[in-house]
């Protein structure tokens, strides 16, 4: 964590002239204002006290000012996260229990037609940007068919909608963003799970359960049992991937979450706030791989040992 | 005589592969009595572990059971019977010990839980109650300190210990016959002979008919009544034991006597059967052994010999049973 | 499909992209930045003349297509050889020194792995303002090449032990001809099945971040500017999204086909006694 930070650190001084000289780039402002202003900020000072600040701030939460919001940037984050972590969440377990389950399904019968389907489509659906992906659904749905709301998490007049309606508008909005993100994320799994799978069920202990009188569903589940370290070590790596996915689909259908919003901040040269981004998904990064290595541990008594 | 508990005849098992149909068991008739011991042998890739699969429909994919096919236990076919009766049968009536026990156990599962799942798939016990059981009879196969043991994974015990959890998998519903495919194989040799002896006491103790196959004619001379000789997919000797070691009937069955090292053939080199076993896409005709045999003449490369009974319990497969003076010394 | 045609049919694939792409100037119908001259500056929908139709600025998608397939897959193809090169020395260092060096160079990548790429690339475009074309293809480079480093890092240090290193060893070859003769050989497969699925993978970054804006920049075509281009203000342009989207997703399939393929002829599976 605090190395993650430090990279962007070093990643924040490489780049060619420092923030102010960017922001205040074409500004007709005497030179000397710059140069106060780079001095009140502390952008003079050696790079090791520069350093030592930076990071003292993150640790005390101080994440700096968004220009853009005009508000701090921890009371902006706080306002974009939760949806975010919606859509990621539900994006997430979707994928996950859907993918395992057709990877499952998948290798205990490798080689035979539905699998090769399945195999097909899987390859295709991991092969389709999730940008595009979204680009093609908000074209078909939104703007040919018409069924679904176009963008943004609400329509404008949900405060004054009856209760029911208000759950029908906010799943209107919700489902398109999440069919994006799960499909490409049902297709990771599935192809992931169906090669840790199809090992498994080769595997001698396959048949020892057979000898033991189990049932079919009983040995499918010795053998998933024993697929299922690799898949979760998977879906700790592929966070950093669905935060990606998740930056376009926000920005395609407009959700107002972080993923969005970030992709603003670049536009708009909001660099407390793109900081702080890189920092929180860093933060996700890294909390997600070591939960996948505890319940890895947790599934499989030969890891770590 | 009684009637046999597992009779099985005209087994034949085949895969297609890329090089043609591979009859890898071709015609297999045997039975086992009740408390009985019956080895089976042979090299690998004579068909033997497939024939001990097919007992209990454990083949692997892509093999095609012959129609004529039988496999009776308690007067019932194996081959033709219902997935659920089947079920009921394997673990409880029939069960099975594997040659390679950590494979053959899951990983991540432990030991005492493995050993559980055959009491509570068969009967009504409690998973408490179960794990119970399940701690005795790891108890019973001398795994000192059973209950701790009970929770430890696979990888968390030696391969002799693991084989012991095999075996206390198999017999904890003491079923009426085991087969037991290669148990010592995978083990060191001191090893072995406690598995073996552990095998035997069980087998006092429960009077189950045992099924052991193995390449190990030691094994076969300490620990069986009877013994069938498999080459290239078809049973070339059946005898009991004792006249297996005095008078075997089949030049395979030298060839593989001639190999054990035994006390008084320590001083000679040990002779071993040239060649290997042809693969089961291409049986030779006539004779499937004699390109290594010794004594082969012309009828050999034209007849396939039939199994001829010499004495009460004892047949073999060869031309020399009616030819004998064609025997080279 | 035998494991031979699996292989074969993506690498045709790939192979008339490549071509197409090469031959864009003398196959496309028009130039790809070309405003019409009868200044007939609008997005209309396919005909005769312009078989996938033209955009915002009335230029001819298809030949836009065929000039950005020349971006994508050259950003693609440049960024992921400097990943494959950096990432081997990286890994194959850390495998072939091991101890203290290789568990430092690990925990670096961890720390490098735990920033997400896209958000690095977008720190990194924030910073810049706009990225030209070559600096582009570094930071793609840059921050692909952990993938390959741990693999390749993996394999070196099961090769360390195997015999005939040692047995070379114990003759006396040098080191670096040890590594060269008798470890990069074992690392290719692996090299090249990561360096076709990276491709695949980069080609979609590349699109979508040219889609946001911060790639490739105009009037530059590559597919993710065109892309982009379809979701200018004015109404819905289906041939904008449909046409560049799916000789994207056909380019990616195409790798990650290929990839797979790659994959499985290197690993061939047991077959079953």
């Amino acid at each position: 964590m605090w190395a993650a930070s430090t990279l962007v650190f070093v990643l924040l001084r490489l780049a060619p002239g420092d923030p102010y000289a960017m922001r205040f780039e074409g500004l007709p402002l005497p030179r000397a204002t710059i140069e106060a202003r780079r001095a009140q900020r502390g952008l003079d000072d050696p790079m090791p006290v520069q350093y030592a600040r930076w990071l003292g701030n993150i640790v005390r939460g101080e994440l700096g000012w968004s220009e853009q919001h005009q508000r701090p940037v921890r009371d902006v984050i706080a306002d974009l996260l939760p949806r975010t972590a919606l859509l990621m969440g539900l994006a997430l377990v979707t994928s996950l229990s859907l993918g395992m389950w057709l990877g499952a399904w998948q290798g205990t019968r490798a080689g035979s037609f539905g699998d090769q389907v399945a195999t097909t489509s899987t390859l295709v659906l991991y092969s389709l940007p999730e940008f595009w992906l979204a680009l093609l659904l908000l074209q078909l749905f939104v703007q040919t068919l018409g069924w679904l709301p176009a963008t943004g998490m609400v329509s404008a007049m949900h405060e004054i909608l009856p209760f029911g309606e208000r759950v029908r508008d906010r799943l209107e909005h919700l489902v398109l963003p999440w069919l994006a993100l799960s499909l490409v994320g049902v297709s990771v799994f599935a192809r992931f799970q169906r090669s840790s799978m199809r090992d498994a069920w080769r595997e001698p202990f396959v048949r020892t359960a057979r000898a033991k009188g189990v049932a079919e569903r009983g040995v499918r589940w010795h053998a998933w049992r024993t697929a299922l370290a690799p898949v979760i070590a998977l879906a700790g790596l592929t966070l950093p991937a669905l935060v990606g996915g998740a930056v376009f689909v926000e920005r395609i259908f407009a959700w107002p979450g972080m993923g969005n919003a970030t992709v603003s901040a670049v536009n708009a040269r909001d660099y407390d706030l793109v900081t702080a981004a890189v920092l929180l998904s860093s933060a996700v990064t890294v909390f997600g791989s070591l939960l996948a290595d505890l319940v890895q541990r947790m599934v499989d008594p030969r890891v770590g040992s | 005589m009684t009637s046999p508990l597992l009779s099985v005849h005209d087994l034949r098992v085949s895969f297609f592969t890329e090089a043609g149909p591979a009859r890898a068991v071709d015609g297999v008739s045997f039975t086992v009595h009740a408390g009985e011991t019956v080895a089976l042998v042979g090299e690998s890739g004579c068909g033997k572990t497939l024939t001990a699969l097919s007992l209990l429909r454990l083949m692997p994919t892509g093999a095609r059971l012959a129609p004529t096919s039988r496999v009776e236990f308690d007067g019932a076919d194996i081959l033709t019977m219902p997935e659920r009766a089947l079920r009921s049968l394997r673990g409880d009536r029939i069960a099975m010990i594997f040659q390679e026990p950590m494979t053959a156990l899951n990983p991540v599962l432990t030991v005492g839980d493995q050993v559980a799942e055959v009491v509570r798939v068969h009967t009504a016990l409690s998973g408490r109650d179960a794990w119970t059981r399940a701690v005795d009879m790891l108890a019973l196969v001398g795994i000192p300190d059973a209950a701790a043991r009970a929770q430890q994974y696979p990888h968390e015990l030696s391969g002799g210990m693991r084989q012991r959890v095999m075996i206390a998998m198999a017999l904890i519903l003491e079923p009426a016959l085991v087969i037991a495919d290669e148990p010592t194989t995978a083990l060191d040799v001191t090893i072995q002979a406690q598995i073996l002896e552990l095998l035997r006491a069980m087998r006092e103790r429960s009077g189950m008919a045992l099924l052991l196959i193995t390449h190990d004619l030691g094994v076969v001379a300490e620990m069986a009544s009877r013994v069938l000789v498999m080459y290239a997919g078809e049973v070339v000797e059946e005898s009991p034991v004792e006249l297996l070691f005095s008078a075997p009937g089949h030049p395979y069955t030298e060839g593989l006597l001639a190999a054990v090292p035994t006390l008084d053939t320590s001083r000679e080199r040990l002779r071993t059967i040239p060649g290997t076993v042809p693969p089961p896409t291409d049986w030779p005709a006539g004779c499937r052994f004699r390109e290594r045999c010794a004594h082969a003449w012309d009828r050999c490369a034209s007849d396939a010999p039939p199994l001829v009974q010499l004495g009460p319990a004892h047949r073999v497969r060869c031309h020399l049973v009616q030819e004998p003076e064609r025997r080279r010394t | 499909m035998s494991a031979r045609r699996r292989t074969l049919v993506p690498l045709l694939a790939l192979a008339c992209f490549v071509v197409l792409a090469l031959g864009a100037p003398w196959l496309a119908p028009a130039p790809p930045n070309a405003i019409p001259a009868d200044g007939l500056i609008q997005s209309l929908p396919p005909t005769v003349e312009h078989p996938f139709g033209t955009d915002p600025l009335g230029r001819d998608v298809l030949s836009r297509m065929l000039h950005g397939a020349r971006v994508s897959l050259s950003v693609a193809f440049l960024s992921v050889a400097l990943a494959s090169l950096v990432g081997t020395t990286y890994g194959a260092a850390a495998g072939w020194i091991g101890g203290r060096v290789d568990a430092l160079c690990m925990r670096l990548l961890d720390v490098a792995l735990a920033v997400p790429r896209l958000l690095v690339l977008l720190l990194m475009s924030a910073l810049w303002g706009t990225l030209p074309l070559h600096t582009l293809v570094l930071l793609l480079g840059l921050t692909g090449w952990y993938d390959v480093a741990r693999l390749v890092r993996s394999d070196v240090r099961g090769l360390r032990e195997r015999d005939f290193v040692l047995a070379a060893r114990a003759t006396g070859v040098r080191e670096a001809r040890i590594l060269w003769r008798h470890v990069v050989p074992h690392v290719w497969p692996t090299l090249v099945v990561t360096a076709t699925l990276g491709v695949a993978n980069t080609i979609a970054l590349e699109a979508g971040l040219s889609f946001l804006g911060l790639g490739v920049q105009p009037p530059d075509a590559s597919w993710g500017t065109i892309l982009r281009d379809g979701q200018l203000p004015g109404g819905a342009r289906w041939w904008l999204t449909v046409f560049p989207g799916a000789a994207l997703v056909l380019a990616v399939l195409t790798c990650n086909a290929l990839g797979d393929a790659l994959r499985e002829s290197f690993a061939p599976r047991q077959v079953a006694a």
